[in-house]
């Protein structure tokens, strides 16, 4: 626009004029002037820039797309509740990234944008750039070809101290060899379980009532709704579809192409069945079209009548001719047959709305070919058990942490035996005890139990040759003693490994700065959420 | 009040008015207009400038992504001498002390990530060359030095990276309750530690205390 200006005018009033233009827009900022943007369309502001809510809404919705594409299902509320703070996070993320980064003096020109664009290998066919399939995925992603631009513009710009910070880190000799004598250590270790006894420890009927009274919320049954519904399906509508011979024949002709024989071997031989060949076909057609139109307009009637008689379904079940079915009890946690094993319409089931203002429900999308609105029949509130039934249960409870209890202390007694004389053997004999003795050990060994290795690896060093360090370790079946005898620092077991040591430490060294770099960036900046 | 006068007295009034004002008016929006033009003209140039150098920071990054070591100093020094004062010389600056890290050059790698540590502006990139020097000078064993130079912090978040240098220091220095310490502190201030730095981890259970 400006440059038209200037082209039509001449003489110094219309330039001030211009100047004056120009003033104003380099003092208010040209975005604004030109957007208007009303502040209720905004989600969020980074350091002043706006995010709007169009922009938050594309994105969430792109996304949407694709994480249901990649489940097969529709996502629960609460996923979907996820998934929107997650997208509002990123694009505030972006944005502040983005800032940073000019603010920074870093520029991105249109040519290293178009370097990028032709040289991503989803564009390319036979590693040359295509258009068409640029613009094909454009159209599928709901891209317009300017914000994907744009996108890869920041995305560049948000590159480039990324990789300026990792692309420059580096690992020292010292570095790798420490690395290397701690990752490929190895530990020469015995050790010797004790097991929980095989006579059940005693526990009083007093104890068990008193765990009962004081877990009761861990004993209770969870709440249950019965509800009734509507269901309305595609496939129903077709089934009560009855169609007159007369509007199958007008059908046929409207589409008399759509009912060709392909041709042999030229598609111009291609040859127009006649209506009695292919009555058959022209009915389910029929019914299909009809069926999808009839099905929008079934959803707003149900829509309607619903909500204007929240306290019953009986008007749209009666205006529809849709049954009225019912539920047995649904458990919210629990995936129930057909429907009900939708997250999101158990959910509804167990709603404020549905639950506590006995409502029918907002019309719920369970596929896009079905249609629901419920409301609750009955409900039965979460209840105390009975103890009679879960005596029992709270009883080999106890009795497994007495044991467990009983049997810490014995471990704790045999280490602190151990640690204080040079006669282990004479310990291992008064407790009934014999050593394992797995050999030396690596950090990843797999021949003895986890929780061994773990404690094994965290153990300080022993003394000397004839002191080892002890330690105890929880275990499945009860407690380990550990002796540790010697610690032997790692060595290369190839060339090669010294290579892939020193690598992993500079990256992880490049990205932690990163990931520190960014978090401070983030500190920084102003966000408000509106 | 107002004072009603004759449509010649009106026509005299603004002659005076424009002969009085009239000039500092044109004045004024000729400096608007020339700052206006001068500016844009500026931020143009500016931003052109970085472009350029902009592109010469991909193609040093992509040589060095190919291990091309000569190929990306010959970028950087380009980055250095045609756009100092820029972000692309900072990072070239340290590209360079990296190429002589990796050649055990350490003087040279000291030297240059000192010049970012009191030139550059951005206070993250102080703090990251900061470190780095400090790892270079535990690698010539000279842990006081190293100790001394992470006295000064010109970025608190980067606090569990320093942490974890000092410890190494103390290690040196065979103080290894201070190390333990120092290591522990590290673990607790770098977010999600266990997973991202395993090698602190070890370097701290290693250091159990009898």
């Amino acid at each position: 626009m400006l440059m038209r200006i200037r082209d039509h005018t001449h003489g110094w009033i219309a330039t001030g004029i211009i100047s004056l233009l120009i003033l104003s827009f380099a003092l208010w900022g040209i975005h604004s002037y030109i957007m208007g943007g009303s502040a209720s369309s905004v989600i969020a502001k980074v350091n002043g820039i706006e995010i709007s809510k169009t922009q938050f809404t594309t994105a969430y919705e792109r996304l949407h797309r694709q994480m249901q594409m990649q489940s097969h299902s529709e996502l629960s509320l609460s996923a979907e509740k996820k998934l929107r703070e997650r997208v509002l996070q990123e694009l505030i993320y972006t944005q502040v990234l983005k800032q940073d980064s000019l603010k920074q003096g870093y520029r991105i020109s249109s040519r290293q944008i178009d370097d990028f664009l032709e040289s991503m290998p989803q564009f390319q066919v036979k590693g040359q750039f295509s258009q068409a399939r640029f613009q094909q995925a454009m159209f599928l992603t709901l891209y317009s070809i300017i914000d994907f631009l744009e996108l890869i513009k920041t995305t560049l710009l948000i590159d480039q101290p990324r990789l300026g910070t990792i692309f420059t880190s580096f690992s020292l000799p010292n570095e790798v060899e420490e690395a290397v004598a701690l990752v490929n250590q190895e530990r020469e270790i015995q050790y010797a379980t004790l097991s929980l006894p095989n006579k059940p420890m005693l526990v009083s009927q007093e104890e068990i009532r008193a765990y009962y009274q004081q877990h009761a919320a861990e004993y209770k049954t969870p709440e249950q709704v019965s509800v009734e519904y509507l269901e309305l399906t595609v496939a129903d509508l077709e089934k009560k579809a009855r169609p007159t011979s007369q509007e199958l024949k007008n059908f046929y002709n409207e589409n008399a192409t759509s009912f060709v024989l392909p041709g042999k071997n030229n598609p111009k031989n291609a040859e127009i069945q006649p209506f009695e060949k292919v009555e058959e076909k022209v009915k389910s057609a029929f019914i299909r079209q009809k069926a999808e139109e009839q099905f929008a307009n079934a959803k707003e009637k149900l829509a309607n009548l619903t909500y204007e008689n929240p306290d019953s379904l009986i008007p749209a079940a009666k205006e529809l001719d849709l049954p009225i079915k019912t539920t047995g009890p649904l458990i919210k946690d629990k995936a129930s047959e057909g429907i009900f094993a939708n997250n999101k319409v158990r959910e509804a089931a167990f709603s404020h709305e549905v639950l506590n203002l006995k409502n029918n429900s907002d019309v719920i999308q369970v596929d896009p070919n079905t249609f629901i609105v419920m409301r609750v029949k009955s409900y039965v509130p979460a209840a105390l058990m009975n103890f009679d039934m879960v005596q029992k249960q709270i009883l080999v409870k106890l009795q497994q942490r007495k044991s467990d209890k009983a049997l810490q202390q014995r471990a704790a007694d045999i280490l602190k035996e151990l640690q204080s004389t040079t006669h282990s053997d004479l310990v291992m004999r008064q407790y009934h005890l014999n050593w394992v003795s797995p050999g030396v050990i690596g950090r990843h060994s797999t021949k003895i139990d986890s929780a061994i290795l773990d404690a094994a690896f965290s153990m300080p060093r022993p003394e000397n040759k004839e002191k080892a360090s002890y330690a105890i370790a929880k275990i499945p079946t009860g407690y380990a003693v550990i002796a540790l005898k010697a610690v032997k620092e790692g060595v290369l077991n190839n060339k090669d490994e010294y290579r892939v040591f020193a690598e992993q430490i500079q990256n992880s060294q490049g990205l932690l700065e990163y990931e520190l770099y960014k978090d401070s960036v983030m500190k920084q900046a102003k966000i408000v959420i509106s | 009040m107002t004072d009603y006068l004759t449509e010649q007295e009106q026509i005299q009034q603004i002659k005076t008015w424009l002969k009085q004002y009239g000039p500092t008016i044109v004045l004024g929006i000729l400096l608007a207009l020339i700052m206006t033009t001068g500016w844009r003209y500026w931020q143009n140039y500016h931003n052109k400038m970085l472009m350029h150098a902009s592109g010469i920071y991909d193609e040093m990054l992509a040589l060095r992504a190919q291990n091309n070591a000569s190929g990306a100093s010959v970028q950087a020094q380009k980055l250095l001498t045609r756009y100092p004062k820029t972000p692309y010389a900072d990072i070239a600056s340290l590209l360079l002390a990296r190429d002589a890290a990796v050649k055990k050059n350490y003087p040279d790698a000291i030297q240059k990530l000192t010049h970012i540590v009191d030139e550059c502006k951005n206070p993250s990139l102080r703090q990251i060359a900061r470190i780095r020097i400090a790892r270079i000078l535990l690698t010539e064993k000279k842990p006081d030095a190293a100790l001394n130079l992470l006295k000064e912090l010109d970025d608190n978040n980067y606090m569990g990276l320093v942490d974890e240098v000092r410890g190494d220091a103390y290690v040196i220095k065979k103080d290894f309750a201070a190390a333990r310490k120092a290591y522990l502190i590290a673990l607790q201030e770098l977010p999600n530690a266990e997973v991202t730095r395993p090698m602190l981890e070890m370097k701290y259970t290693a250091l159990a205390a009898a």
